[in-house]
């Protein structure tokens, strides 16, 4: 058994989970910092809590669970990289869906549909510049 | 995709979690390989065949 291959996918697998696990803590702190400017120290504890909650739950749990360890991005290798690009293109179609619903929706109630027109344009944007980008890499 | 990854492993007397360390994937992985639920990328069944000695067709079998 190779103790280096071990070794190196520990620390892979060890940052990664890091790396998530802190952007909920950051996370949690934004919301705090946000509401308490905002004077609703409240709404910031409980929005904080439930985040911090959630990063708790990736950095014990991932070990357990798979699901959890594929929301940590912990032991990635290529069939949970492929099972992540599958939820996330999933994710990506529902939330465009949502985005033309929406402008067609503002539209046909006359009203202002500026901030549908903008996220369907950086929707469309991204993905466009995602593909070529995809295209140029294999 | 049939293959032969359980019987090798277990002449090997070694866990799911052992042969994922040396191939660096997820005990999950090696038994989503093992049950066919998962066809490995090329490499991936390149390294297996190798690790237990074998041709990747003598391993992998296309049904």
């Amino acid at each position: 058994m190779s103790t280096e291959s071990r070794f190196a996918r520990m620390c892979g697998s060890t940052r990664g989970r890091l790396m998530v696990v802190g952007l909920c803590f950051a996370m949690a702190a934004v919301f705090v910092g946000v509401s308490v400017a905002r004077h609703h120290v409240g709404d910031g504890i409980w929005l904080g809590a439930i985040m911090a909650g959630y990063g708790l739950l990736l950095l014990f749990l991932s070990g357990r669970s798979e699901s959890v360890a594929l929301l940590a991005s912990h032991e990635m290798d290529e069939r949970r990289r492929g099972i992540d690009e599958f939820a996330a293109a999933t994710a990506g179609r529902v939330i465009a869906a949502v985005l033309v619903t929406g402008f067609v929706v503002q539209l046909a109630r006359g009203a202002d549909t500026a901030v549908w027109a903008n996220l369907c344009a950086v929707f469309g944007a991204v993905y466009i510049g995602a593909m070529l980008w995809g295209r140029r890499r294999s | 995709m049939r293959n032969d990854v359980r019987e090798l492993r277990v002449d090997k007397g070694l866990s799911q979690s052992d042969l994922g360390a040396v191939l660096n994937v997820s005990r999950q992985t090696v038994n989503a390989i093992e049950t066919g639920r998962y066809s490995p990328s090329l490499p991936l069944a390149i390294a297996i065949a190798r690790f237990f000695g074998h041709a990747v067709e003598e391993v992998f079998h296309v049904d």
